[in-house]
Formats: C-alpha cells, sequence, structure tokens
C-alpha cells in the first residue's frame, strides 16, 4: 500500500470526486464532513490511528458522499480499486475478507443511521403536533381576544 | 425469472450462475400483517420480494416506533444478516399477500467452499446494496435535520405570537378592572 503524508487542513478527497482508493490513518485524525442544505457543514465521523475509511468506494465505486481533511496533520496508507480489484482472481481469499470486514462496518454505519432515522422522526412528529396545538391554542386566544372587542364594541354604542 | 435476473444481486453473474443460486433459495408466502422478523432478532436469512410489499420499522426510543422504510417487489430484504453477525436492526411486517424467496445464512456461506467465484460476486453486491442504502439513510437523516431546524423556528416563532396575544388579553382585563 502506498503512503502518503497531510498538514493540518489539507484534503483527502472531496465531495463528487471519483472514489478509487480506501486508506487506514496511520497518524493523525480525518474529519469527513458533509454540506447541509443550510450551508452548514455536518461532521460525519473522526477517523484516528488504525482506523479505515473511503472503503465505500472500493465496492460501489461511486463518487465520495462528503468532504474529508485532516484535522490533525498525519499519514495515511492508500489501497487503490485496481489493487483491490485484482486480488479477486489472485488472492480470493484475502479479497473476500477484505470486502467481508468493509460489510460489517457498513452494516454497522447503516444500523447508527437507521437509528438516527428513527429518532428524528419521532422528533418530526412530535414538533408536528406541538405546532398544531400552538396553532390551535393561538387562534383560540386571538378569537377570544377579537371576541372580547367586538362585545365591548357593541357596548359602547 | 427474467425480471428477478435483471436485479442488483446478480449483478456480475452468469445466467447459470443466477438460474443455480435462485434454485437454492425457498419460496415463501406471508400474509398481511405477519411479522417476517423482529428488531434484535438473530439474522438467518435474506429476502428477495417477489410480489407485495414490507414495511421496515426502528425502535425510535420513549415508547415509540417508526416506520424507516417501505420496500416492494424487486427490492432485497435482510440482506445484512447475510455479511454481518449482528441481530436484525429492523422489525420487519408484511403489508398485503406477499411472496418471498428466501436465502439462508447457512446456503449463503457454505458456497464460499463450493463455489468461490459466485461466493465473492454475491458478497460485494451485498456490500453495495448496503453502502447504497448507507447513503440513503444519510441523506434522509440531512433532509431531516433540516426540516426539524425549520420546524423548531416556526414554532418559536408562533410561541412568541401566542405570548404576545395572550399578553394582550391579560393587559386588556387588567385595564378593564382597574
Amino acid at each position: 500500500m502506498d503512503e502518503e503524508a497531510f498538514s493540518e487542513g489539507d484534503f483527502v478527497f472531496k465531495e463528487g470526486e471519483a472514489g478509487d482508493a480506501f486508506f487506514m490513518v496511520k497518524q493523525g485524525v480525518v474529519r469527513l464532513t458533509k454540506e447541509m442544505p443550510s450551508g452548514e457543514n455536518l461532521i460525519i465521523a473522526e477517523f484516528g490511528m488504525g482506523e479505515i475509511f473511503g472503503e465505500m468506494s472500493l465496492i460501489t465505486q461511486s463518487p465520495r458522499s462528503g468532504n474529508c481533511k485532516f484535522v490533525e496533520a498525519g499519514r495515511l496508507w492508500k489501497l487503490s480499486y485496481e489493487r483491490f480489484i485484482g486480488w479477486r482472481s489472485t488472492e480470493p481469499r484475502i479479497y473476500t475478507t477484505i470486502v467481508r470486514n468493509i460489510a460489517s462496518l457498513v452494516c454497522t454505519r447503516l444500523n447508527a443511521t437507521t437509528r438516527e432515522m428513527a429518532t428524528l422522526l419521532r422528533e418530526l412528529n412530535q414538533s408536528r403536533n406541538d405546532l398544531a396545538f400552538l396553532k390551535e391554542s393561538l387562534e383560540r386566544s386571538r378569537r377570544g381576544l377579537s371576541g372580547i372587542l367586538q362585545r365591548l364594541s357593541g357596548q359602547a354604542k | 425469472m427474467g425480471d428477478l435476473l435483471s436485479l442488483s444481486l446478480f449483478q456480475g453473474l452468469e445466467q447459470g450462475q443466477s438460474e443455480r443460486l435462485i434454485a437454492l433459495m425457498e419460496e415463501r408466502t406471508a400474509k398481511d400483517g405477519e411479522i417476517l422478523f423482529s428488531e434484535g432478532d438473530e439474522g438467518q436469512a435474506l429476502y428477495i420480494i417477489v410480489s407485495g410489499k414490507v414495511l421496515l420499522s426502528k425502535d425510535a426510543g420513549l415508547g415509540v416506533s417508526a416506520t424507516v422504510a417501505e420496500l416492494e417487489s424487486g427490492q432485497v430484504l435482510g440482506e445484512m444478516a447475510l455479511i454481518s453477525d449482528a441481530p436484525r436492526t429492523t422489525s420487519c411486517t408484511i403489508v398485503g399477500d406477499t411472496r418471498l424467496l428466501k436465502l439462508n445464512k447457512d446456503t449463503f456461506n457454505s458456497l464460499e467452499n463450493e463455489d468461490m467465484a459466485v461466493y465473492s460476486t454475491l458478497l460485494a453486491n451485498l456490500t453495495s446494496i448496503v453502502c447504497s442504502r448507507l447513503g440513503t439513510a444519510t441523506s434522509r437523516v440531512v433532509e431531516m435535520l433540516e426540516t426539524l431546524r425549520m420546524a423548531q423556528e416556526q414554532r418559536m416563532s408562533l410561541q412568541e405570537q401566542f405570548e404576545k396575544s395572550r399578553c394582550g388579553l391579560l393587559g386588556f382585563f387588567t385595564d378593564l378592572f382597574s
């Protein structure tokens, strides 16, 4: 595997770029972020020594789904897609072991994301109910005020 | 059968290989409302929805369950059981009469020794399906965070208006009785 050094602030890859390698952090810390519609950068994950990331591109070959940059200077090991896919015929057991390890990682992440989705669905539902209740209370309050004003203006006549 | 072969699950397999794989699967029918598996169960199989629909739900905390996905015919379900030893992450409920093809984890694992080429292709395809689901789920979470933020802004604004309105009423009565 190739090794590469990075300074703090250096990008490893940007959202939308072709995914053609996966990485293991040898030293330092990388941060994976995604830009929200509001412009805010949502932190998806951070990886330190010994942790791997970018592996999904080995499986899906899709463009990168977020930005990745070093928040603490360090070094990365890099495995290119070409070398990896070559192992499928030359070293099938190594290939399947790597795929299974990636699979395990992705399953864990999907579970965490689905859990977050479920929580958000509950919160959104609660929020909708709260909004409906507030709107109703506001309506009642306004009707109350308007009713009183009407009666008073009737009395004044 | 032709439709099944075009599923992403079988991508990269030759027709003969796909057909042999389908032959290893069990046909299963399920009735409306049936719970195919529950969150926390040991995952023992993957299912292909041949016809019908299922809902996937997950514990959302505070005693509430949320529907996180709806899957229809032509889609794969429960695929994580084959590539991970983790328990089921969602519960699956059948909607309407549904026909499924079931691939057991044991059957899948034995392919590693019987037919490495098919095994490694299937393994990669399954992982790819999960990756794609992760992408979709992450996008949905980002959208929902944004919707929630806007709803909270709207709520604060309504809360303010409500307070003003109540103050208005209160002030009115105070003047009236002073």
